[in-house]
């Protein structure tokens, strides 16, 4: 609790001009590389599972068609996209803790406020 | 303690041991949690003090609900690969979650959704607009998940129905009025615990009686089911083909609107962690519907016809029988333990899932209707939580009782999938548009969520699954809402934005929230000045200063 008190106190007195980080080019290149990942990672997303749940309404024969016995081209596709969660989560938290917080921390540091806590974790 | 005791089998006795043996423990660990809150951000975010890692058990333990056990099993055993995709399109809701809203969340937030909302929009009507709905999916989560206690106890332990679900509410009322948000995740993860390892242990046995081979079960399954091929594939749980999509829909969005899983966003220290939180909620819960689709498919398959009968109409009760039937059969030692002890496991994540929407919607009544509104900023912590725990009471009563009159006709993951819809529908929209888009106006958020949720809701009580009378009747086609009311929802934040004029307050403070969400740059900070809901004045600066 005492950490969050000293932050409070910390920007309050400061009064962090907002405006100024957005328009700051550091900010715009984290914002631009974070939005880039979201994008792509939102984009793959997209089309695998739209892809998915508009062949099961629309391509039932398709879905049903068997690739070894029971195991039909809709589980395949499902355990497919199950895959597809933990490889996207997984490249993101990646992506988050080597290339999001240095820069964020770099950031704060220049405008000497506390930033996202530093990872020993 | 009679109808207890009157129950005649040995299966029930042994039932009841367990089942009061898991309360006890969780009850413990709610006293312990009670003694070390001091602080309403105690009783509502644990002191934001949990770790990546225990958070990620918890919102595995939140998400992973008796629908998701019971109720995706039942779906399995009755119309086989639907039932599947329901499930796993809830885990693949987690990716946008991930990506557009939980560490946004962690940065920007308090306690509650609507903190996140304040901070562009402060007036009153936006938190009072979120608060409803957060209500509103909270008393469908609780309906849900008290049906499936209820008829769990009626059919496996012998209790009345009524009596089952009074005194299921009688401990959710406890651990959350005592515990706050330590206690509630902690039994969070016991049950997590508990719950992944009964079904690791029940599939691990179906799958050995099929030497192993997923396929000889897939094959047995469909063989049993007389549907032949199309077990396998689409269709057989959602004939309607947009429905099939809808509901697909409803899963994948629902999250990130669904008020208890965001809430456990703000319990851990920072961006890290809740992200971290998420990977681990996402592996486990992946594993956990392979686990259970295996249940479900081997229901069918072991059980066979047999098992219609005993699953229910519904196919809610499928599980516990199929462990029955696995540990020696009805009778044996080893048939009545493995029943008692999957019986047990339902009721405790029943437990703990309402305690954790209870607690979500508690929050929301007392920290955003009672503490910034009615008060203006003006209560204090301890009467917060005074109004807090009054609320959890009241919320409790509400779901209890509608719970009684509701009935037992749902599988209780359909009745999730309508708490979904809501969500996605009513607070999605608004919440990702405060984060992303400039223009938005406390009008235009405050319409979007009203319209999401009423048009849901309305569009719930016209479809085949509630609307009595033959499902033909029904003047709405879809099972599910989704397709219309997500899409509805964005169209009415954005319509309202853009009609009713600019929203000064809500722009010049969106520098700050995207600055804050994507950076973590005083998180936590401006909360001091900002929970005077009535008085909204902007915090950035120009940039001239």
């Amino acid at each position: 609790m005492e950490e969050s008190h000293d932050r409070s106190s910390a920007i309050e007195d400061g009064q962090i001009d907002w405006h100024a980080i957005a328009r700051s080019s550091e900010f715009a290149r984290l914002e631009a590389a974070r939005r880039r990942v979201m994008f792509i990672a939102l984009g793959v997303f997209s089309v695998a599972v739209g892809a998915f749940l508009i062949l099961c309404g629309y391509a039932r024969p398709f879905m049903t068609r068997s690739v070894d016995g029971g195991l039909t081209v809709a589980y395949v596709w499902l355990l497919g996209l199950t895959v597809l969660a933990w490889v996207l989560v997984w490249l993101y938290l990646r992506f988050a803790e080597r290339r999001l917080e240095p820069a964020s921390a770099e950031l704060a540091q220049g405008l000497g406020v506390p930033g996202p806590p530093e990872g020993e974790r | 303690m009679t109808i207890l005791l009157g129950a005649s089998t040995p299966a029930r006795g042994l039932t009841i041991a367990v089942f009061l043996a898991v309360l006890a423990v969780t009850l413990g660990v709610t006293f312990v949690a009670a003694r070390r809150i001091h602080s309403a951000s105690d009783y509502w975010s644990a002191g934001h003090g949990i770790s990546g890692a225990q958070n990620g058990m918890a919102v595995a333990g939140e998400f992973l609900s008796a629908a998701a056990f019971l109720g995706v099993a039942g779906l399995m055993f009755l119309s086989g690969f639907d039932g599947y995709l329901t499930g796993i399109a809830a885990l693949l809701s987690f990716v946008p979650l991930l990506l557009l809203l939980a560490e946004r969340m962690r940065n920007a937030g308090r306690y509650t959704m609507a903190d996140v909302l304040a901070l562009r929009m402060p007036a009153g009507r936006t938190r009072v607009t979120s608060a409803v709905s957060t209500m509103c999916i909270a008393v469908l989560y609780v309906v849900a998940q008290s049906v499936a206690a209820g008829s769990l106890l009626e059919a496996l332990v012998g209790i009345p129905y009524w009596a089952a679900v009074l005194i299921t509410g009688a401990a959710i009322l406890t651990y959350v009025i005592l515990g706050g948000m330590v206690a509630t995740t902690w039994v969070q993860i016991i049950k997590a615990s508990l719950l992944l390892l009964g079904v690791a242990t029940m599939a691990i046995w179906v799958l050995a009686k099929f030497g192993f081979s997923p396929i000889r079960l897939l094959d047995r399954a469909a063989a049993q089911s007389h549907q032949g091929k199309a077990y396998g594939g689409p269709g057989l749980l959602f004939p309607n083909r947009v429905d099939e999509i809808s509901t697909g829909l409803a899963f994948v969005l629902g999250t990130c609107g669904l008020p208890h899983i965001m809430m456990r966003f703000l319990t851990v220290p920072d961006a890290r962690q809740a992200r971290r939180s998420v990977g681990w909620a996402v592996g486990l819960i992946g594993v956990f519907y392979l686990f259970v689709a295996i249940i479900g498919l081997g229901g069918r398959a072991i059980l066979g016809d047999a098992g219609v009968k005993l699953g229910g109409k519904t196919g809610n009760l499928i599980a516990p029988y199929l462990a029955q039937r696995l540990g020696g059969g009805p009778g044996s030692a080893g048939g009545d333990i493995f029943f008692a002890v999957i019986t047990a496991v339902a009721f405790t994540t029943i437990l703990a899932v309402v305690s954790g929407v209870v607690l979500a919607a508690s929050g929301a009544a007392a920290h955003d209707v009672y503490g910034s509104v009615m008060r203006r900023g003006q209560a204090s912590e301890h009467e917060e939580i005074r109004a807090g725990r009054l609320a959890v009471t009241v919320i409790g009563v509400v779901g209890v009782v509608i719970a009684l009159l509701a009935g037992k006709t749902f599988n209780v993951q359909i009745l999730t999938g309508l708490a979904f819809a809501v969500a996605a529908s009513a607070n999605f929209p608004a919440l990702l548009l405060s984060l992303t888009w400039r223009r938005l106006t406390t009008t235009g958020a405050v319409f979007g969520i009203l319209i999401g949720l009423i048009s849901s809701i309305v569009l719930i009580v016209l479809s085949p699954q509630v609307w009595s009378g033959p499902d033909s009747a029904a003047p709405f086609p879809l099972g599910n809402p989704a397709i219309v009311t997500v899409p509805l929802g964005f169209i009415a934040c954005i319509a309202g934005s853009l009609l009713f004029g600019r929203d000064d307050v809500a722009e010049a403070t969106f520098d700050e929230v995207r600055v804050r969400s994507t950076t973590g740059i005083g998180s936590e900070a401006a909360w001091s000045q900002r929970t005077e809901a009535q008085s909204p004045r902007p915090l950035a600066k120009p940039a001239s200063s």
